[in-house]
Parts: C-alpha cells; sequence; structure tokens
C-alpha cells in the first residue's frame, strides 16, 4: 500500500487527536509525545517537527493556551499546554462532525464488504 | 543542543519573540528528553536537520502573519483624510484679497501664524506614496506565492 494514503489520513486528524488529548488535561510536550507514540504501531512514531508546528498552529487559532511551569528536575520549565474555551467548544462541533463522518464513511466500507462476500 | 539551537536561530525567519518561543521550546524537547533517558543526538536525529524544523515552524507561524493589506489600506485611509480636510479648508476659505464684498459684514481675515495646510498636504502625499509602494509589494509578492 502507498504511504501517501495513510499519510493523508493522519494529517488530517492529528489536530483533532491534539485537542482530544490536551483537552483530557493539562499536558506537555514530551508527554504528548510519548502518549501519541503508545500508539505508533498505529499512528506511526510522533516526532518534535510534526508535532509542535500543529499545537503552535492550535494555540495562534486560540484553540489551546500555554503556561510555563517550573520543571522538577535542571531547573528549567515546561510548557503546559490545556484548551481554550473556544478550544472545547471546536473540538465539540469537530467531534460531531467526526461521528456523522466516520458512520457516512462506515456506511461505504461495510456495503463494499457486503458486495464482495456475496461474489 | 547548543549546536543545534544556534543552527536552528539562524534558519528561523520570524519575528524576534515568535522566534525566542521556538527556541525555548525546542530548549525543553532536549532536556525533556534528557530527563527520560534519550540522548542528544537521538533527539537530533528525530528531529532532523536544523534547517528543516526551522521551516516546518516558520510554515506554520508565518501563516498566521496579517494578510499585508492592513497597513497600505491604512495608509490610504490616512492620505483620503489629509486631502479631505485639505479640501474642505480650502472651499471655505475666502479668497486673502476679499475685502469689502461681503453684503453685510465685511470680513477681514488676518493671514499669519503656521498654515497647516501645506503640512497636511505633504503628509496625505507621503501617505499615498508609501500606500501605493506596499500595495504594488504585497501585490508581487502575491503573484510570486501563487506561481
Amino acid at each position: 500500500m502507498d504511504p501517501r494514503y495513510v499519510q493523508q489520513f493522519k494529517k488530517g486528524s492529528l489536530e483533532m487527536i491534539l485537542l482530544c488529548l490536551i483537552g483530557r488535561g493539562e499536558t506537555y510536550g514530551y508527554a504528548i509525545l510519548e502518549e501519541l507514540n503508545r500508539r505508533s504501531a498505529v499512528l506511526g512514531w510522533a516526532k518534535e517537527g510534526t508535532v509542535y508546528p500543529i499545537l503552535y498552529r492550535l494555540q495562534g487559532a486560540g484553540l489551546i493556551q500555554c503556561r510555563l511551569a517550573p520543571a522538577a528536575a535542571n531547573g528549567g520549565a515546561k510548557k503546559l499546554y490545556a484548551l481554550t474555551e473556544q478550544g472545547r467548544e471546536t473540538l465539540r462541533e469537530l467531534l460531531q462532525f467526526w461521528d456523522a463522518y466516520s458512520a457516512c464513511v462506515g456506511e461505504f466500507v461495510s456495503a463494499f464488504r457486503e458486495k464482495e462476500e456475496s461474489v | 543542543m547548543n549546536e543545534y539551537l544556534r543552527q536552528t536561530e539562524r534558519a528561523l525567519r520570524l519575528p524576534r519573540r515568535q522566534k525566542r518561543e521556538v527556541l525555548r521550546d525546542l530548549r525543553e524537547i532536549f532536556e525533556s528528553a534528557r530527563e527520560h533517558g534519550e540522548s542528544e543526538e537521538a533527539v537530533a536525529e528525530r528531529l532532523g536537520p536544523p534547517a528543516d524544523y526551522a521551516a516546518a515552524v516558520c510554515a506554520t507561524l508565518r501563516g498566521k502573519k496579517r494578510s499585508g493589506w492592513a497597513l497600505p489600506s491604512g495608509l490610504l485611509a490616512l492620505a483620503a483624510v489629509c486631502f479631505a480636510v485639505v479640501l474642505a479648508a480650502q472651499t471655505s476659505r475666502l479668497p486673502g484679497n476679499v475685502i469689502g464684498q461681503a453684503d453685510v459684514m465685511t470680513q477681514i481675515r488676518v493671514a499669519g501664524g503656521m498654515d497647516p495646510m501645506p503640512l497636511l498636504l505633504a503628509a496625505g502625499a507621503l501617505a499615498a506614496a508609501g500606500a501605493a509602494v506596499l500595495f504594488a509589494l504585497r501585490l508581487s509578492r502575491g503573484r510570486k506565492e501563487k506561481s
């Protein structure tokens, strides 16, 4: 299978995945990466070069906000991300569409499978 | 890490505030990874060449920038206001040499002091010229982006 097909899916859904992930509770960059990588078998390995640009975009759109929290080790600071009210609202709408969309796609898929099985 | 940061900084074409933010995040990426036992080399490899990382970040952050029409439009409006004020003043002002032509009262204007009209005219012209230049720049940029 051409990996480009899969890439298209991932590209479209990663923003929503990140919104869901951040919507569960404040989290920071590395934790986001780890959470994604727990599902690397399906999603592939997450990279900062992919995740951070999306975080910047979501922040620019006012869907997420961040605050700096002192990190336990080495005196640095971690940036904690959280959904804004607007982000939560947008995510709700997005998920509503996602449900309708996946149900719709599912209809095509099962119609195809039924046809194939009957042959 | 510092070398990676330095090279990324050089490749980032962003306003200073955004650049600082991106570099701060990049430092956190390296430090968080180290806390989790990853080597700097492993992180650098995952990030890819600094120029690529910078390009990926710039592509998103620059899209957020203003469209480039706001400033020339503002200048054009300023020019219009300047010219309108000058024009209004010109039409309401009586010629300087009119004395005794009025039916009832004679209006005599005493000339003197600073006349703001040339100044306004100059400001209007300057704003108009600026707007024209910026419009032209924005148009040529739009054409470049399309092609």
